[in-house]
């Protein structure tokens, strides 16, 4: 049952044998996801140090990051930089399913993480 | 102007401060934001969950690519972690600030005492792959080029602490990896590279779990979490760079000193106000 890149015990035996699962577009996403999250923070810093003024405006309101953005506001960059990183894990998971369809299994589990990443976001905005 | 560059300092040497001594930037940089800056702890927390996000997200990748994170293994402990991480992150929004604080000061009290403890620790037994229930896996060994065999057991047991771990994560903003590595290593037998590469893959979507709550309650300064993130990850990177060349012995006594130190003013808030 030991393969080059492993299997869960319970998988039929047909499965297990299948050829390792590769992860070259969870590596991109996950990538992509970090530069462009690291260049948001780094013009909001850039910005904050060049002496714009650091204001805030409503966290969920997407029409006003876009503008904040264009207007070359700090806290627009920084929050497009803050909602880019949490969305690239989840964005991670969607790409790991894919990668993982014939093995139902493993492509359930990403899934499911991402149903309770979604559920989390549910409950907080019910308040 | 000022703030934010100390803060991105402070977080840099956070950063590298835990990568070196192996428990991440979130249990640093939480009480030097508390503490040294006077930021609210839902704030220092929510910006570190941001740091923990984009340290594990840039990590992650070359261990993915090298086949040393076991995602299979990751994606079963990661139904659990990510669960704790939803309760962690609504009950820290909950609780007062105080509470977390009390909270904080015994987490760093436990890991340091931990740290005096496992000073000299003996590698974990590692179970044989070819008996027993479990996940079956295994991973090139880099340093000797051998492919290694494992199966990780106690599967049930290691994700009941994985919510643990998860809702450590999500109520005080650290990373969880000082419950995941030991839970994977000693727990389910699997061999500590393997470990702490997937704990290292699984952070993300933990940290994210709750991150999104802190955000959607208004509680995650985005201008705050851009210093901290970006001065996280060019530390926890800068740490990797040289942690070869310190003695990691005396980064591990100082943690320990630094964590009481810490862990005293985080009970000092509680009776301050």
């Amino acid at each position: 049952m030991s393969t080059p890149n492993g299997t869960l015990a319970k998988v039929p035996a047909g499965v297990a044998s299948r050829a390792p699962v590769p992860s070259r577009w969870t590596e991109r996403v996950l990538t992509v996801g970090s530069l462009v999250s690291g260049g948001c923070f780094l013009v909001a810093l850039i910005l904050i140090f060049v002496g714009r003024p650091p204001d805030a405006a409503a966290p969920l309101d997407a029409g006003a990051i876009g503008r904040a953005m264009v207007e070359l506001r700090p806290w627009g960059w920084a929050t497009a930089g803050v909602l880019s990183l949490i969305v690239t894990p989840s964005l991670g998971l969607v790409v790991t399913a894919l990668e993982y369809r014939f093995e139902r299994r493993v492509a359930v589990l990403a899934l499911l993480v991402l149903c309770i990443l979604a559920a989390g976001l549910v409950l907080a905005l019910a308040r | 102007m000022t703030e934010h560059a100390l803060a991105f300092l402070a977080s840099v040497v956070a950063g590298a401060f835990g990568a070196l001594v192996g428990i991440g930037g979130g249990l640093v940089i939480v009480p030097v934001l508390t503490v040294a800056f006077g930021v609210p702890i839902k704030s220092a927390i929510a910006a570190s969950l941001i740091g923990v996000i984009a340290t594990s997200t840039t990590a992650a990748v070359p261990y993915l690519r090298s086949g040393l994170a076991d995602r299979r293994l990751g994606l079963v402990l990661l139904v659990a972690t990510a669960g704790g991480g939803v309760l962690g992150g609504l009950t820290a929004t909950l609780l007062d600030g105080r509470a977390l604080s009390a909270l904080f000061g015994f987490v760093l009290m436990a890991v340091a005492i931990q740290m005096v403890r496992s000073a000299d620790p003996r590698p974990p037994e590692q179970a044989a792959a070819d008996e027993g229930a479990g996940i079956l896996s295994n991973y090139l060994e880099p340093t000797t080029g051998r492919t290694v065999a494992y199966r990780a057991r106690r599967v049930p047991a290691a994700s009941a602490t994985s919510v643990v771990a998860g809702a450590v994560s999500g109520l005080l903003g650290v990373g969880g990896g000082v419950i995941n590595v030991p839970t994977m290593s000693l727990l389910m037998r699997v061999p500590i590279r393997v470990a702490t590469t997937t704990s290292t893959y699984m952070l993300g979507a933990t940290a994210a779990a709750s991150a999104v709550i802190y955000y959607a309650r208004d509680a995650l300064d985005p201008l705050l979490a851009a210093p901290v993130a970006l001065g996280m990850l060019i530390g926890a990177r800068g740490g990797a760079n040289v942690a070869g060349r310190v003695s990691v012995r005396a980064l591990r006594l100082a943690f320990v000193v630094v964590a009481l130190v810490f862990a005293v003013q985080m009970f000092a808030r509680v009776v301050q106000r």
